[in-house]
């Protein structure tokens, strides 16, 4: 054999093997699909690997005969009022910490490297206490403005990220043209930082869809169940469906995963260059 | 009057004040102000009933938890969960680092699909789990006992030496991409010129990645270990929904003993303490990891 035979030779070996692990790591997710719409019983032994045929039956059952409708609804009203009121708050911190070093944007600096080792478990405790006291116990809305609280450092760090690649500048033209700094930054460089702010919306979204500690600790009534703590009860609940209950994880898990892949290329960036450049 | 106050008001300097405060607020009233009261609260003897009378104990609340097996088990574990989870995730996400880290057919969409399981939220990721390791059914123990490594299948979430492999198994599943990515990006920084002097050198595959490969990780690496066991310390919907710390407290995390101990056996206070002794770990390690990059970047 030539060197080059060999060389081809490797290659595909390693293709190859790259092709297989990449089936195992897709096997849960392949796994769980399959197991929504298995059409026979799924428990048998040994468990068949490929479905005799396909059924959307779980799927119907379970908006049609379980709370899914109501813990999508409600999810979908947390997780947007958290996108929302994240990505307002985010814009100007962001815009701050980019554009001024004073005391205070280095403080907050800090303080947002510090805020991300906090145990979200000793938050929880006296945060159950504080929304009790103060009637945001059992709100969505409470739940909503916890989640918010918990993505902000990381937010308003990628906006400042993404506000300083925006040259100074485009705001300086604009105040010699009569602007004010604010409206420099509202009306000049807010539109130019526009996919920036996309990401940022995404992954407060993402992160409000996912959530399930805080609602697990700060929703009482089964009403206000959103869908991660819902399907978590499913077991207890319903007797053990897993049809349905995999047809209920994938209908939970699509949009997440839906809003990750269109954010991912920004988001990887954005955590991956501080460990790389250190 | 009211000229002056609208100026010192609208005063420049003042500006970056005014957009750092709605965000300073939500973060002080949501993380910092509870974060300062469960400090406190270790020095209580708080329970959730007796809430406003709870009294101050001094360091009471600490000499128990001393003296606590339960806490000691805890730490133990969480040390144990740190070190496999950590080492299993590194290993995946090198492994696959180095494969896709070449020009392959189709690249783009085999990345993806190696980034996929970050994607899925944690409580779906726990499920799709729960039915794999089913004791009678799942698929999982159909693959062990086929493969010869079981003789029959096994209730891994039901026995305490099982418990801890399969939640260090689901979590290396959904933590590697961050790692995959990171060493992605920290091997493209390695420069070609390297590998080629090893190769004019006579060097194997194998002697290019000690000598060259894992050097050239090395500031990336301290950096993602350091990161991968902080938050294996600080993981809690992973491990609540998959096990809430059982069986026989074989998965109970400092952060799990935290939350159980408050809203299992009501006691407040002494869960503040435990919390508050995971804080102070998360702290020390934090501050390796700042101390870590000021180094990584001197030596740049």
């Amino acid at each position: 054999m030539t060197p080059r035979t060999t060389a081809i030779l490797i290659g595909a070996g390693l293709f190859v093997l790259t092709l297989a692990c990449a089936g195992i790591v897709f096997f849960p997710y392949y796994w769980m699909i399959v197991s929504s719409l298995e059409a026979a019983s799924l428990f048998e032994w040994p468990p068949r690997l490929v479905p005799s045929s396909i059924t959307f039956d779980a799927y119907v059952r379970i908006f049609t005969e379980r709370d899914v409708f109501t813990w999508f609804k409600n999810t979908a009203f947390v997780a947007s009022t958290t996108s929302i009121f994240c990505t307002l708050v985010a814009i100007n911190g962001g815009y701050a910490l980019s554009r001024f070093r004073t005391r205070a944007t280095t403080g907050f600096s800090i303080f947002i490297l510090f805020s991300q080792l906090l145990p979200a478990t000793l938050i929880v405790v006296p945060l159950y206490v504080i929304f009790r006291q103060t009637g945001l116990y059992n709100s969505l809305i409470g739940l909503a403005i916890a989640d918010a609280a918990f993505v902000l450092p990381l937010a308003t760090w990628l906006m400042k990220g993404f506000f300083d690649r925006i040259p100074v500048e485009v705001e300086e033209q604009a105040m010699v043209d009569g602007c004010t700094r604010i409206g420099a930054f509202y009306r000049i460089v807010l539109p130019l930082a526009l996919p920036g702010l996309v990401v940022v919306v995404a992954m407060s979204f993402i992160t409000g869809w996912d959530e399930f500690f805080l609602a697990r600790t700060l929703i009482s009534s089964q009403s206000n169940w959103v869908f991660s703590v819902g399907l978590t009860s499913f077991e207890t609940q319903y007797a053990i469906a897993w049809d349905e209950m995999m047809a209920a994880a994938v209908v939970f898990a699509l949009p997440a995963v839906l809003f990750f892949l269109f954010v991912q290329r920004y988001l990887v960036s954005g955590l991956t260059s501080g460990a790389v450049k250190g | 009057m009211k000229r002056t106050f609208i100026r010192r008001f609208n005063h420049p300097e003042l500006l970056p004040l005014w957009l750092l405060a709605p965000a300073a607020f939500v973060m002080s009233v949501i993380l910092i102000w509870p974060i300062a009261q469960g400090i406190l609260l270790g020095f209580f003897n708080t329970r959730i009933l007796n809430y406003s009378a709870g009294r101050y104990i001094g360091l009471a609340n600490y000499e128990i938890l001393l003296s606590d097996p339960f806490f000691w088990n805890s730490l133990k574990v969480t040390v144990y969960y740190g070190i496999a989870s950590m080492s299993c995730t590194y290993a995946l996400g090198l492994s696959f680092a180095l494969l896709l880290n070449r020009s392959l057919p189709f690249r783009g969409m085999i990345r993806t699909i190696f980034i996929l399981p970050w994607a899925v939220p944690e409580v779906v990721a726990v499920l799709i789990f729960i039915w794999m390791l089913d004791a009678q059914y799942g698929v999982i123990n159909y693959f062990f006992v086929e493969a010869g490594f079981l003789d029959a299948p096994a209730a891994w979430l039901a026995q305490a030496n099982l418990a801890m492999p399969a939640l260090v198994l689901i979590t290396s599943w959904h933590q590697f991409p961050l790692a995959l990515l990171i060493l992605l990006a920290g091997l493209q920084t390695i420069p070609r010129e390297e590998y080629e002097a090893a190769m004019v050198d006579g060097a194997g595959a194998f002697s290019r990645f000690i000598h060259v490969t894992l050097p050239g990780l090395r500031a990336v690496n301290v950096i993602l270990i350091l990161i991968l066991i902080l938050n294996s310390f600080r993981r809690v919907t992973m491990i609540y929904a998959m096990t809430g710390g059982g069986p026989a407290r074989a998965t109970e995390t400092l952060s799990i003993l935290t939350y159980n101990t408050a809203f299992t056996y009501q006691k407040i206070g002494y869960a503040a303490a435990i919390g508050t002794v995971l804080l102070l770990i998360l702290l020390v390690f934090s501050l390796v990891y700042f101390f870590t990059i000021i180094q990584v970047r001197r030596d740049a």
